[in-house]
């Protein structure tokens, strides 16, 4: 029984000094593409290597970007039978938006505090994987509940390892995590914690919980506030990143025959702007051309990822930033579009915001990435004060179609 | 794949109503509904299992107290505990009674009288097919699977007439990355049961957290239940390996029923509507509605709805609050299943009000939705029970054949004012922010200013800086620094504050402005004049020898 991943490190990669680094190039160069012993990370990522029990696992590279923080590259998923497989070119933070509720707009965490990389993250009871003056990566082997069960037979149980890092950001503590489990699932995630940094005298706008605290503050209210988390998402499945086809499902009700819900599918051809539809079950998938099935319709593989959006409930609106409306946004890759605002403000040559990213490029043949948001309320009672109690949000990427049928079921049926 | 059975008993009248119920579906639906469902074998009916509600009658400082109920109690390393007492019935299987929160260094709180699940609908896409798990089946009785030691690995299995029925397994925090400011994380304690029910395999889970918090939660797993032959169908999938069925997509939507107690007196909390509306210009005030009759209720994602029931209407009451933050799916069939327009209801308690839906099977004395048990009934000092849903589509994928993996959804009940705050102040361990600008500076009319800051605070808290008389031309900017060009000379004085909310520094800055032609530059119309007085004193001719 796979109870907790079996942790490998890849501390080898971190700092190597110049000389053993260009051996060690030589030796990725010459070595032919598979496995992640030839995981090649660019100088600023960290190889890392995840091997699960039941042989599948995960490889990639990590870095923590001075402005978007903790960032994951090259991500291999390898099926229990060993065959790896490429599954995300980048995931990582697209933009924070602080929206204080006293406020006629929201400023962007990432680009207007910056420096993801402040602060001393604390790694209690996990491993640390990689350390320098900077940064830390923890990495903690979990059990995701399980898998598959059926009647009184075998249970098989999933594994699963978080990647996560901490920093300051403004007052607030913020965790990114990376949760990857050993069916191919990511959950990438946020934590907040920290301080209140804002209070206002209108009580409307705040609530009181300084309680003793409250004669010793000029502004008795601590501020309460909209926070939008936004993910940068580039799936690219397989090793042609061009290939990728983005799709929308709805499953509308059919009012005239018994609530009957007809399944829609629409590719999307060109950069767009989407919104959550809760009672048509609005959801993306991303597949990917070449090693899907060449057929059409909703009966075809279709090897990719399932974006759904069940954690996107709350619709935030913004005067100031017409975009920030939507929940999911498509782009044709591009390496200088990063952040969703003050994107000028690091990659000087490209547009400031993601909706000048979204400027009619066709996505035919070419790599999509997707931008998804999860709207979250800073709300805070007596127990946010000294310290926010940790406020969490998460996202699966379900894989789809991988394999013919459950990789795991031989563990447990007879 | 075949149901193994698991309880001798067979019930040949229920049997007869399902093969018929299914022969009127495929009448109506021929094409669509060629069914592989398997009829759960079933228990002989029986009355409802008592309920294990005891009111307000235990006195709230004693955590739970559980006759001939099982205990389950957890102290966590923050001197936290939950306590609570244990029971399956047939129908909800799980059900929790008389559940204390003790938060660290204080006294048990009562929390809730009763917690169960009080329906789970499967709603497939392909017709008006729903089946209403808890009230059709159950998630008890036979319908409970027997754990094993893989089911809870480092945990307790708890047995209930010699059976071990439920798991309880101590989840150590997230171990998430903090910073050394961070609030840890929360440990907390995971209780479920696991249900067969046709093809599915649910695990129904109560976790309790060391802040207070309670996440209930649902997973599925074993196989998909249904497909049809029609693989050109909309309403499903055909998928690898086997080219005649489609398995058809499908919605699970879940009902608790939480009866809350919160504190000493079961029937003063009192319950609100938190909204918080999108003003013109692009604030939002938040607007708290007491409700006090009976209520069902709507998500408002616009409106960032959330519900709140606070032990009493004092301010700053201890509560809890239900965010909807799972609605990224939402079920609604207004005219077949009315209350599924509703994602919270309020209503007083009563026993015989016990199911979500088809409530009148095992009640027939009391109404048949929640959605008729909230008919405006006075709230005023009743004991509250809150009712929540979640849903969730599924859309069959390769992965979910012949064992189908596990899909899961939760949501979180979060304590509001719940935790002891610390006796001392805690604004003394404040760091005050510092003016970092230098109390004498120098500018020149037309050329840019750009100071990025003026000041720093070491605990990184949101400042607040003003400044009286800037030099003309010159601003704050919002990230806190000064710019701007210079219009005018002359000396200028600002008074420069900056305050963290808490501790305020104040730094009175002698500004300098001099002229473009006191920096050195020589303007066209002042050298001919300069010229001819060095001229007429005689220097100019001296240099002009030498
Ligand atoms: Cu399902």
């Amino acid at each position: 029984m796979a109870m907790h991943a079996n942790v490998r490190d890849s501390s080898h990669m971190t700092r190597p000094t110049f000389i053993p680094w260009l051996v060690l190039l030589t030796f990725v160069w010459l070595t032919p593409p598979v496995g992640a012993q030839s995981l090649r990370c660019d100088q600023a990522s960290t190889a890392f290597e995840i091997a699960f029990d039941s042989g599948a696992g995960w490889q990639g590279c990590w870095r923590v970007d001075p402005i978007g923080g903790l960032t994951l590259s090259s991500v291999h998923y390898q099926t229990p039978d060993g065959n790896s497989r490429h599954a995300l070119a980048e995931l990582g933070l697209g933009g924070v938006l602080l929206h204080y509720d006293k406020n006629d707009s929201s400023q962007e965490l990432l680009t207007q505090r910056g420096a993801m990389i402040t602060g001393q993250p604390v790694c209690a009871g996990t491993t640390v994987a990689s350390s320098d003056s900077l940064t830390t990566l923890c990495r903690t082997p979990f059990d995701a509940g399980h898998l598959l069960r059926y009647q009184n037979r075998q249970v098989k149980r999933q594994a699963g390892v978080r990647l996560s890092h901490a920093a300051k950001l403004g007052s607030f503590d913020w965790s990114v995590s990376y949760e990857l489990l050993e069916d191919g699932t990511v959950r990438p995630g946020s934590t907040l914690s920290g301080r209140l940094g804002q209070f206002t005298d209108n009580p409307q706008h705040g609530n009181d919980i300084l309680g003793a605290d409250a004669a010793d503050a000029i502004k008795p209210f601590a501020a309460t506030a909209t926070v939008v988390t936004n993910w940068r998402v580039d799936v690219s499945i397989g090793e042609t990143f061009d290939n990728d086809i983005v799709e929308q499902f709805d499953f509308t009700s059919d009012n005239t025959s018994f609530d009957r819900r007809l399944m829609s599918q629409q590719t999307l051809n060109v950069e767009t702007l989407r919104r959550t539809d809760p009672e048509r079950f609005r959801k993306w998938r991303v597949y990917d051309a070449e090693l899907s099935a060449s057929t059409d319709g909703i009966n075809a593989t279709r090897v990719g990822y399932l974006l759904d959006p069940q954690p996107q409930s709350y619709r935030y609106r913004s005067n100031t930033i017409n975009f920030a409306q939507f929940d999911l946004m498509v782009t044709v890759n591009n390496a200088c579009e990063r952040f969703i605002l003050n994107n000028r403000s690091v990659y000087p040559d490209c547009a400031d915001a993601l909706d000048r990213f979204i400027n009619g490029q066709l996505l035919a043949d070419e790599d999509p990435v997707l931008w998804f948001s999860i709207t979250r309320r800073i709300d805070p009672t007596l127990n946010d004060w000294p310290t926010l109690q940790p406020r969490k949000s998460q996202f699966s990427l379900i894989p789809f179609d991988w394999s013919q049928n459950s990789p795991f079921e031989q563990a447990v049926l007879p | 794949m075949s149901c193994t059975p698991t309880q001798t008993g067979i019930n040949l009248t229920r049997l007869f109503a399902f093969v018929l119920w299914f022969s009127v579906l495929g009448a109506i639906q021929p094409a669509a509904a060629q069914s592989n469902v398997q009829i759960p074998e079933q228990a002989p009916e029986q009355a409802p299992a008592p309920l294990n509600d005891l009111g307000s009658q235990v006195p709230a400082d004693s955590g739970a107290e559980c006759g001939a109920l099982k205990t389950v109690t957890q102290e966590f390393d923050n001197g936290a505990r939950w306590s609570m007492c244990l029971d399956s019935n047939e129908r909800e299987n799980i059900v929790l009674s008389n559940v204390f929160y003790t938060p660290p260094d204080a006294q048990p709180l009562r929390v809730f009288g009763s917690l169960r699940l009080s329906q789970l609908h499967v709603v497939y896409d392909d017709s008006n097919v729903t089946f209403h798990d808890v009230t059709q089946f159950g998630l008890g009785g036979a319908f409970r699977v027997t754990l094993n030691e893989d089911d809870c690995p480092g945990g307790t299995l708890l047995n209930l007439n010699g059976e071990a029925a439920a798991c309880t397994l101590l989840n150590k925090a997230a171990n998430t990355a903090v910073t050394t400011q961070s609030a840890p994380g929360a440990d907390s304690l995971s209780l479920f049961s696991i249900s067969q029910v046709g093809s599915y395999a649910y695990t129904v889970r109560w976790q309790f957290y060391d802040n207070g918090a309670l996440e209930p939660s649902i997973s599925a797993a074993g196989a998909l239940q249904r497909n049809t032959t029609d693989t050109r169908s909309l309403f499903g999938r055909v998928l690898e390996g086997v080219t005649d069925k489609s398995w058809l997509s499908h919605t699970h939507n879940y009902y608790w029923r939480l009866d809350f107690d919160l504190g000493d007196s079961g029937t003063d909390d009192a319950v609100y509507r938190i909204d918080w509306p999108l003003q013109p210009d692009g604030t939002r005030i938040k607007t708290r509605t007491r409700l006090t009759t009976e209520t069902s209720d709507a998500v408002q994602p616009d409106e960032f709805r959330a519900w709140d029931i606070m032990d009493t209407d004092a301010p700053n009451s201890i509560g809890y609050r239900i965010e909807p933050l799972h609605y990224g799916h939402r079920l609604v069939q207004a005219d077949k299943a009315p209350y599924t327009e509703f994602d919270f209801f309020v209503t007083t308690h009563n026993d015989c009000e016990r199911f979500a839906s088809q409530n009148t099977r095992f009640n027939p004395e009391c109404d048949d939705s929640v959605l008729d048990y909230a008919n405006g009934e006075s709230l005023d000092n009743a004991d509250l029970v809150a009712w929540h849903r979640i849903s969730f589509h599924h859309l069959p994928r390769n992965e979910d054949r012949e064992l189908m993996h596990s899909h899961h959804d939760s949501f979180l009940i979060q304590p509001r004012n719940i935790l002891p705050v610390s006796g001392a102040s805690a604004a003394p361990n404040n760091l005050a922010p510092v003016i970092t600008l230098n109390h004498h500076q120098s500018a020149t009319v037309g050329t840019a200013v750009n100071i990025t800051s003026v000041a720093q605070d070491a605990d990184q808290d949101t400042l607040t800086i003003t400044a009286d008389s800037l030099p003309d031309g010159l601003t704050l900017t919002e990230r806190g620094g000064i710019t701007g060009t210079p219009t005018g000379t002359g000396q200028f004085t600002t008074v420069l504050t900056v305050s963290d909310n808490f501790a305020t520094d104040e730094l009175t800055i002698e500004w300098r402005v001099i002229g473009a032609s006191q920096s050195g530059v020589i303007p066209p119309l002042t050298l001919p004049f300069l010229l001819l007085m060095l001229w007429r004193r005689g220097r100019l001719r001296v240099r002009h020898a030498n």
